[in-house]
């Protein structure tokens, strides 16, 4: 369980975060949703610690995510931006090897064959040796979340993920995330697209300037209220 | 001058020609290390990602100085103030190197500089995201795109360096314009000996420009 207490975040004189709290399960899919400019990814940043000025508390396991050095860190969460951010001077095997090579001293046989079973789990075994410039925007998506889970880490964090994946490589991508859950990944996704937000609803969060509007957790069993913010993001789709 | 003066004038002055070539790249090899370490340093302090708090301003400030003054001038400094100031004595070719390299530094810290502020900041976060520190970061993801990007750039800093290296002639060093310079005094033929100069140094420019399409060859990728 991730556990965010009274998180709070000012940039430039506004204050984009306004002492939000929450606690992301493991093995389920939380959304964060909301307009351009609510916060969401923002509060998907801090999260992931690329945005350490905050007020207020992230932790995991009782331990504060900002005390944890960088490999520990990195094998709780796992983070995917938006543009998946490969590096280009490195194909994908090296790419997704690096931070086993570079964080544990793997030896490279062993890195490759690790990142090869994780390539093949998500279909892309055989771009291996490809660059992430040769690769489709989907491919490289997967490119990234493999990249992520050589390290295995805890959750996964996704920035927008579908808006520069066409309707096929979005239903993959639900797949994927899907697959992420059973293997007990959690999955935190802050995104404006309401039909990947209606094929994956389990937890969800809308923010509103910073602020929680309404929330909503499936396994409670209470319908979406029909007037509400979230239904309401959801049937304009 | 008839071709057979001109070939007997070359089989005279060329083994002295080949010696001044073979000091001026080595003097270039080695004020072009210093200069690439230098301004690889300089220029990492002063990125806008790695601003250290007055360490940056201070290189900021140095470098300008160091593009500012002439490259005559820091020669001079070198070989003749500093020792003179300080009470020791500096032979002509460690003066022309820390000469060359320290102002040539300048310009390549600008070009790091510039090289690692063009670099996406989502490149930085993805390495801070997988669990690398900053010198991790820049020795495997930042460093070696940043050198793909500004290879061109450094292509024409090695060319003007070379060029430059004829300025240290004035203190002494025997190398390519200073032979050409004697052996012009001693034959009297000046047309001939520049010429055969110009085309020394064109000859390593040219393998300057060939190593570096080489590299940039080497290094080819697309940005995604």
């Amino acid at each position: 369980m991730l556990e965010i207490k009274n998180l709070s975040f000012t940039k430039t004189g506004k204050e984009i975060l306004k002492g939000l709290s929450l606690n992301i399960p493991k093995n389920r899919v939380t959304l964060l949703l909301g307009k351009s400019g609510s916060g969401k990814t923002t509060l998907l940043r801090c999260i992931a610690q690329l945005e350490t000025q905050y007020h207020g508390e992230i932790s995991y396991q009782g331990r504060p995510i900002n005390q944890l050095s960088p490999k520990e860190r990195s094998q709780i969460i796992g983070f995917i931006s938006q543009s998946f951010s490969l590096f280009p001077h490195k194909n994908i095997l090296d790419n997704c090897a690096l931070a086993l090579r570079v964080l544990f001293g793997t030896e490279k046989k062993e890195a490759y064959a690790e990142v090869k079973k994780i390539l093949r789990l998500l279909d892309i075994e055989k771009l291996a040796l490809s660059l992430p410039s040769q690769l489709s925007g989907g491919q490289q998506q997967r490119a990234a979340i493999a990249r992520a889970l050589v390290l295995n880490p805890s959750f996964l964090l996704f920035d927008e993920p579908t808006s520069a994946l066409d309707p096929e490589n979005t239903e993959l991508f639900t797949e994927v995330i899907r697959n992420l859950l059973k293997a007990g990944t959690g999955v935190i996704i802050a995104s404006h697209d309401m039909k990947l937000a209606s094929k994956l609803l389990d937890v969800a969060y809308f923010l509103e300037e910073g602020l929680f509007a309404e929330s909503y957790d499936a396994q409670i069993g209470v319908p979406l209220p029909s007037g509400g913010k979230i239904n309401q993001f959801l049937s304009v789709f | 001058m008839d071709a057979n003066s001109y070939l007997s004038l070359l089989s005279r002055s060329l083994p002295l020609l080949l010696q001044g070539v073979v000091m001026t790249v080595q003097i270039l090899i080695s004020s072009a290390s210093l200069s690439l370490l230098l301004g690889l340093l300089f220029g990492i302090a002063s990125c806008n990602r790695l601003r250290i708090p007055f360490l940056s301003q201070a290189i900021e400030f140095l470098t300008f100085v160091l593009r500012a003054i002439p490259f005559f001038v820091q020669l001079l400094l070198v070989y003749f103030v500093f020792p003179d100031l300080l009470g020791f004595s500096l032979e002509p070719f460690p003066a022309s190197v820390i000469a060359l390299g320290l102002c040539s530094s300048g310009y390549v810290a600008q070009m790091v500089r510039g090289g690692l502020n063009a670099i996406p900041a989502a490149q930085w976060e993805s390495a801070f995201a997988l669990g690398l520190n900053t010198p991790q970061s820049l020795k495997h993801i930042i460093l070696p795109q940043m050198g793909r990007n500004i290879l061109p750039m450094l292509n024409n800093e090695l060319d003007a360096l070379l060029k430059s290296t004829s300025i240290v002639s004035s203190i002494g060093m025997l190398e390519l314009t200073r032979m050409g310079m004697n052996i012009v005094s001693r034959e009297m033929q000046p047309v001939a000996i520049y010429l055969t100069v110009a085309f020394f140094y064109i000859c390593m420019s040219a393998l300057l420009n060939l190593i570096a399409r080489a590299l940039e060859k080497r290094f080819l990728y697309v940005r995604n």
